[in-house]
């Protein structure tokens, strides 16, 4: 799973020759179901969908360690009697239509707005979810998710400049959010991460806004 | 290793989301059902 705003172009060479599925998490849902600012991460469901293992940040399958641990759980997983009954799954996307008849009987939510944001992004209703997203913000200013959203929104929409402006809104209220710098950084120099990512720079890059030498905050300790 | 994380932690189930693949086709964590399934997340930044 890619966890791309910027779309499948990206992150194609690299899951070139995969021999498993690769999907792009473009709205960052999952980075927000687990609460996780780095990458690469691993989870482990079963086969009712349970989360069985996580390993968040430096997740890697080729270390004997992590492939040890996995190969455990999955014996331990096969060992477990098949259920006869599984419990469905629950709906946590609500139908754009009834966020959208939701937001209207309840303008003052801002969960609302950055659900209906959400849907209308991932139905790539870009300019209804920037709407959305704006109307998130007025509720509640302090909602780093919002920003980051109104951040990709706009830059789908071709409006760069603006996007990295609400990135840095959103840096600024969760300054650990990797995935928000990068973001940023990503998109003020594209020639740092593709084809190929300078890691050296990252550090250099790091270490200049540890110093206070940036317009970005440094990241927490 | 974490054993909770955000809004999830093990033991939770995984909302059945659904996805593009990088030919847009839909793919839903629910599809794979009935085995265990592991979600490696990364990025090409």
């Amino acid at each position: 799973m890619a966890e791309d705003v910027t779309g499948p172009e990206r992150p194609r060479p690299f899951a070139r020759g995969c021999d498993f599925p690769t999907v792009v998490d473009g709205q960052g849902v999952l980075a927000r179901l687990l609460d996780f600012d780095v990458v690469p991460n691993g989870v482990l469901l079963d086969a009712e969908g349970r989360i069985a293992f996580m390993h968040v940040g430096g997740f890697d399958v080729r270390r004997d360690d992590v492939r040890a641990r996995l190969v455990g759980l999955l014996d331990e997983l096969a060992a477990r009697a098949p259920h006869g009954s599984t419990a469905p799954l629950p709906q946590r996307e609500l139908a754009l239509e009834t966020l959208l008849a939701e937001t209207a009987a309840d303008p003052g939510d801002a969960d609302l707005w950055n659900a209906l944001a959400e849907a209308q992004a991932g139905a790539e209703d870009d300019a209804s979810a920037l709407a959305a997203y704006d109307r998130a913000i007025a509720v509640d200013p302090n909602r780093w998710i919002a920003h980051f959203g109104r951040g990709t929104a706009l830059g789908r929409l071709g409006r760069g400049d603006e996007a990295v402006e609400a990135w840095k809104r959103a840096l600024a209220l969760d300054p650990a959010n990797f995935v928000v710098r990068k973001q940023i950084w990503a998109h003020r120099h594209p020639d740092r991460f593709w084809p190929t990512i300078d890691f050296d720079w990252q550090r250099d890059e790091m270490a200049r806004e540890q110093a206070g030498r940036s317009d970005l905050p440094p990241r927490p300790p | 290793m974490i054993e909770r994380a955000g809004r999830l932690a093990v033991g939770d189930v995984m909302p059945d989301l659904e996805l593009r693949d990088l030919d847009g086709r839909a793919l839903r964590i629910g599809d794979f059902r009935g085995r265990p399934l592991l979600i490696f997340m990364w990025a090409s930044w």
